[in-house]
């Protein structure tokens, strides 16, 4: 999902136990960090690391981006989004709803 | 067009490969000069020309024109894929695209692009009403001696789409010897992968054989042979990070399953392919099975709520640094409800 749509989601359902983690797969720092700054992103970013020291994208099986995980309170992936296409976001929040409803 | 940065729209890393490459064709779509003087490289030039193309019939008029002007050129082979991905996904004109890739096979005599343009055209033949002609395209591109484990899967992979089971099953057989983890180690000897790496991969080959000669005899009405191999594909497929094996496995499995009348079973091999694999065909194909079955729960999404509770895997705490280096731990960072992992690529 593409992260400046995820900054509402973000805003929107913070309160109630809602967290958003981003992790740049391309280790760019520069370049990502431009882009947080631009898109006045406010949830945490981090950076996964390469090869041997792929500490996040590599045990996650990411093999393309974006790629997002919904995980419930409990730490269990209930939902899983390869790729942006329009409207993905409705369905995203539909699927936020859910696991903070725990239905 | 779905916004994927990486690996799978292998069709636009071609279309800037051949956009940097085009130097020639600046004139031949008629980008004067004057509107752009300040540039001298026909390349860049083209690139900005076929970005203006407004349209997918702009963008193939571009391509049928470098391709009459300039036969043979070292970019045709891409050229006629990216004209073939216009017509035939964004003019929903396969039939087009095919006499279009024929033409072109006809136009040249280079080996190597002949051979580009050939997988092109197998590419588009992965759907039933094409299965004779794939079957004719892969014997003249082929002999089974010459064929690698590689060559065999695409075949194979091609030919299911397209219905052809005799093709399946006879690449299936062929692609046996190299489906081991002797073969696979033996294939790349120095690309150091571990021998745990090695075992998986070679395993994973035998799986990925056994998914589509599965498939080929639930086709053929042999549904005790499919599910027998489906069990075995299943145990030698490398498990993906969410369970569900990254091929069609659980929507073939779940098909045959509804075939054989054990509804609950299939219907729930279908949905995993849906929710962990990203199938959106099975998805699909789930959702009408339990609207023509409603069982004690109320709805699909219901269904859907208990499989992802039972089945969803759990995240283990893991570390990662943030822009300032400073360590950040899942747990800490995580939602007491909820929390959206987003894997990103700045671009």
């Amino acid at each position: 999902m593409e992260l400046p749509r995820l900054e509402p989601l973000y805003q929107k359902y913070r309160d109630q136990g809602f967290s958003v983690i981003a992790i740049d797969g391309r280790r760019d720092r520069e370049r990502a960090v431009k882009f947080i700054e631009k898109n006045q992103l406010t949830y945490a970013c981090l950076e996964t690391g390469e090869g041997d020291a792929d500490v996040v994208a590599q045990p996650f099986g990411v093999s393309g981006y974006p790629t997002s995980f919904l995980i419930d309170g409990d730490g269990r992936i209930l939902y899983f989004h390869l790729g942006f296409s329009e409207g993905d976001e409705v369905k995203l929040e539909k699927e936020i709803q859910k696991v903070l409803a725990g239905r | 067009m779905p916004d994927v940065t990486r690996f799978r729209y292998r069709r636009l890393a071609g279309t800037f490969l051949l956009l940097g490459c085009l130097s020639l064709l600046g004139p031949a779509i008629g980008l004067a000069d004057e509107e752009a003087p300040q540039i001298d490289d026909p390349a860049v030039r083209v690139e900005q020309a076929l970005k203006a193309a407004e349209t997918p019939e702009e963008q193939l008029a571009v391509l049928k024109t470098f391709l009459k002007d300039y036969p043979n050129h070292e970019q045709m082979g891409q050229a006629v894929d990216h004209a073939a991905y216009l017509l035939s996904k964004k003019l929903d004109d396969t039939d087009g695209a095919v006499e279009l890739v024929h033409q072109q096979l006809q136009r040249t005599d280079n080996p190597e692009l002949v051979a580009e343009i050939q997988h092109v055209l197998m590419g588009l033949y992965n759907r039933p009403a094409y299965g004779k002609e794939l079957e004719a395209l892969v014997a003249e591109m082929y002999t089974l001696e010459s064929m690698s484990y590689v060559d065999h899967l695409t075949v194979i992979k091609t030919a299911a789409a397209a219905e052809a089971w005799t093709l399946v099953d006879e690449h299936c057989v062929a692609a046996r010897p190299a489906a081991t983890v002797e073969a696979f180690a033996a294939a790349y000897p120095d690309h150091g992968f571990s021998e745990q790496y090695i075992e998986a991969a070679g395993k994973n080959r035998q799986g990925l054989l056994d998914t589509y000669t599965g498939w080929s005899a639930a086709n053929r009405g042999d549904t005790k042979a499919a599910l027998k191999d489906f069990e075995r594909a299943h145990e030698h497929l490398r498990p993906s990070y969410l369970g569900v094996p990254d091929n069609e496995l659980y929507r073939y499995w779940g098909e045959t399953l509804l075939t054989k009348g054990d509804v609950d079973k299939g219907l729930e091999k279908l949905a995993l392919a849906g929710i962990f694999g990203g199938d959106d065909v099975a998805y699909a194909k789930a959702e009408e099975t339990f609207a023509d079955h409603p069982g004690k729960v109320a709805s699909f999404e219901d269904y859907l709520w208990k499989l992802r509770t039972k089945h969803g895997r759990k995240v283990e705490d893991f570390k990662a640094v943030d822009y300032e280096d400073q360590q950040q731990s899942f747990d800490e960072l995580r939602g007491k409800k909820a929390t959206l992992l987003a894997f990103w690529f700045p671009t």
